[in-house]
């Protein structure tokens, strides 16, 4: 950008369940780049199509017909382990095959050219990441490297490591990673910067398609965010809301017919579809009906659903978020509700009016802030932070100063099975702390390091991010040894643990490794070489598609031609026999050839335009 | 896989490997009593500027001071900063701790004594480690 003259400016993109967004700083101002559809935000669908790999609303548009081969939900596998409740829970719905990888790694199953092929969460997003790439590139006319990915803010380690492989995999510079709410408070602040005047407390409350979050923040006048702390579930969104209609659907078409939908896929799918559409039209009419005819051996189905019955089969989820913004949020942030000057509303779920109701009967009737796109800022914010980032001379985006904080503690297990906090929750990032620990028997002489990240006592009960053995303790009695175990937390919010035996100096780091569920060097390597040879496949599917239409269209204006009044008398009639025998032949040989290669289709049209070159 | 094994005897609790033989002395850490007052990097305070001097600021600096001496060093140090790449986290991890103390009037009051005492009796050796660290062992 303003720095080198011939690289495509870094972009930011949103990353979300559901859908995903790209945006870019160009002109002095945030653009939100549409698709190859003229749409602002992309599906976050990948298909497998016989033999085409669809992204995006392609992939989406055809869930119907293929559900078994059309991956979504991506993010809510991302950095999780097979043996997770929440992966367990979320396979029963999901119409795609889910098996468990080596080490507890979830992998998808997908049938693609006729073979069973196995992704991982992370290749999967990397392709959507690709998407997003593109089509900034195809906006930008240049070669797009250098990316800012939003996270949800309650992302633990493993799942943002995950996320920065995806991007890896994608061909992408990771940048920066942000969080969510944080990007979504960059684009208020920037949006209303002649209205900040000293300090502003806001709470940004997003609530996407598959992730919710709380941020409580200090907005400050020239540009200043400072996080005070955040809470969330990043399993609470769109598509429980969804699927809670399904279930409702499902059992509605068992009371009716007495016959049990739930294994047919294809129909899981249809309904699925309907549903969340009848969520989002519940939002702004009262009612609304489901018709699918011959849902499920051949049985029709339809259901009139009021925004009543909806408020009440999401009634849980909609206290629970509440619940997470005064007791985690306002609590660990110690501000009252009454102190918070604004509530900036972000995600398609905040559309939901019983949730905007809740949420200003919660502070007291004031008047919620939708100024914000709900689908937009994040990408917004995350463009923003990109451009400051790769150095932009605009002195807003220059000013800006953004302190975020990590979302869970992390520590070390000790003796018994307890947690002992290194960096407590809602510190600012970056950071780095160190605590002293001592040997637990006599003669000791290694440690295996173990590293937890969550809020339980008890260390088994948090989430498990890897663990090191360091060795090579001097001798001595139990309690004399002591080992250092420092964590830091750079400003992507990742973690790296060191450990040093305090009497030698010896040093080790924490290489959270291929047993934990992390992506190696090599392993990362070979996925960049598959998403390059797939993004070949599609580039030579494309080309013979291509080869089809053109020799398509060749026969069909010969053909045209061939009528022609001047054409049948001023050519011999000999030649235009052996022309209409080449046309006809051609267009045979097409119809039964539907899979021909490109060359072959090639040399067909070479041929056809040879023969009848007196037509053209 | 190492598996933890909890013995209702009295010896500590073992993690071994599951898969080969148990190292004999691989036995899990007891946290210590260490001084957990603003542990920013276990080294003591003893060989770095102080806080004032980090921020820039003089002693006497009032909170409005130290807050704009903190923004501007943030402005120039943090990481998301282009042209300073050269520095690590480090320098800004420096300031924001040096800002979190001083900005916080009780952590200020307990620094202030702690370096007046550093100062007075000419850098004891053992600044941060207090008699009850000698006595938990």
């Amino acid at each position: 950008m303003e720095k080198k003259g011939n690289d495509a400016p870094a972009i930011g993109i949103d990353l979300g369940t559901t859908y995903s967004c790209v945006a870019v700083w160009k002109h002095d101002r945030v653009e939100i780049i549409p698709n190859d559809q003229g749409n602002r935000t992309t599906p976050s669908y990948v298909a497998f199509v016989d033999d085409e790999r669809l992204i995006g609303d392609a992939a989406k548009n055809q869930v119907a017909m293929n559900p078994a081969n059309t991956i979504f939900d991506a993010k809510r596998l991302i950095g999780r382990r097979f043996s997770d409740s929440n992966v367990q829970q979320d396979m029963k719905l999901w119409p795609f095959k889910v098996i468990r990888g080596h080490t507890d790694t979830p992998k998808i199953v997908v049938s693609y050219k006729g073979q069973e092929k196995e992704f991982l969460a992370e290749e999967i997003s990397a392709m959507v990441l690709g998407k997003m790439k593109e089509t900034a590139e195809a906006y930008l006319g240049k070669a797009v490297k250098n990316a800012v990915i939003t996270v949800p803010a309650y992302f633990n380690d493993s799942q943002r490591q995950a996320t920065k492989d995806a991007g890896t995999i994608a061909g992408l510079n990771v940048v920066r990673m942000i969080n969510e709410p944080t990007a979504a408070a960059i684009a208020y602040g920037l949006d209303n910067e002649s209205e900040i005047v000293g300090r502003l407390n806001v709470l940004v409350f997003y609530l996407g398609g598959g992730t919710f979050d709380v941020s409580v923040m200090t907005i400050e006048e020239g540009g200043v965010y400072e996080v005070k702390a955040v809470a969330g579930d990043t399993h609470l969104g769109g598509e429980d809301f969804d699927n809670r209609i399904v279930d409702h659907c499902v059992s509605e078409f068992k009371k009716k017919s007495n016959k049990d939908l739930s294994g047919n896929q294809r129909a899981m799918g249809r309904l699925r579809f309907a549903c969340e559409k009848a969520k989002r039209t519940l939002s702004c009419t009262t009612r609304t009906s489901i018709d699918l005819d011959g849902l499920h051996e051949a049985v029709d189905f339809s259901l009139k659903l009021t925004r009543a019955k909806f408020e009440e089969l999401n009634m849980r989820s909609f206290n629970k978020c509440i619940r997470i913004v005064e007791k985690s949020c306002l609590n660990d942030a110690n501000m009252k509700k009454s102190c918070v000057d604004q509530v900036i509303l972000v995600g398609g779920s905040t559309r939901i009016p019983k949730v905007q109701h809740m949420l200003q009967e919660f502070f007291d009737g004031k008047d919620l802030c939708k100024s914000v796109n709900p689908d937009e800022a994040v990408a917004y914010g995350a463009a923003v932070m990109a451009a400051k980032v790769s150095g932009c001379s605009d002195k807003s985006v220059q000013d800006m100063l953004l302190c975020d904080v990590t979302p869970l503690s992390l520590g070390v297990e000790v003796e018994g099975q307890v947690l002992s906090v290194v960096i407590p929750r809602n510190t600012p990032i970056p950071t780095s702390n160190a605590k002293t620990y001592v040997t637990t028997s006599d003669n000791q002489y290694a440690v295996s390091v173990n590293v937890y990240q969550g809020e339980r006592s008890r260390s088994t009960d948090n989430h498990f991010l890897g663990k090191f053995r360091i060795s090579g303790i001097p001798p001595a009695l139990k309690g004399f040894s002591e080992v250092m175990k420092c964590f830091e937390i750079d400003a992507d919010g990742i973690l790296t643990v060191t450990a040093v035996i305090v009497s030698t100096g010896k040093m080790k780091k924490l290489v959270i490794s291929n047993e934990s569920g992390r992506l190696s060097k090599e392993e990362i390597e070979k996925m960049v070489n598959d998403a390059e040879r797939y993004k070949l496949e599609d580039l030579a599917f494309e080309k013979k598609a291509k080869a089809y239409n053109d020799l398509d269209d060749c026969l069909y204006k010969m053909k045209y031609k061939m009528k022609e009044y001047n054409i049948r008398t001023s050519v011999h009639p000999a030649i235009l026999k052996e022309m209409e025998k080449a046309i006809a032949e051609t267009t045979k040989w097409l119809e039964d050839n539907q899979t021909a290669s490109f060359s072959e289709l090639h040399l067909k049209k070479v041929h056809l335009e040879f023969v009848c070159k007196l037509l053209l | 896989m190492t598996q933890t094994l909890t013995t209702s005897i009295r010896s500590p609790s073992l993690t071994f490997p599951t898969n080969n033989r148990p190292p004999p002395f691989t036995g899990k850490l007891n946290l210590r009593c260490h001084s957990s007052c603003n542990a920013t990097v276990a080294d003591p305070a003893i060989n770095r500027s102080s806080f004032y001097e980090v921020l820039k600021v003089k002693r006497d600096a009032t909170s409005n001071e130290i807050k704009a001496a903190y923004r501007n060093l943030a402005k120039v140090y943090h990481p998301d900063c282009c042209d300073v790449k050269q520095y690590d986290d480090e320098k800004f991890i420096e300031i924001h701790d040096a800002y979190a103390t001083l900005f916080n009037p009780v952590d200020r009051a307990m620094y202030d004594m702690k370096l007046n005492m550093t100062v007075g009796k000419r850098r004891v050796v053992y600044t941060s480690r207090r008699w009850e660290t000698d006595q938990c062992w």
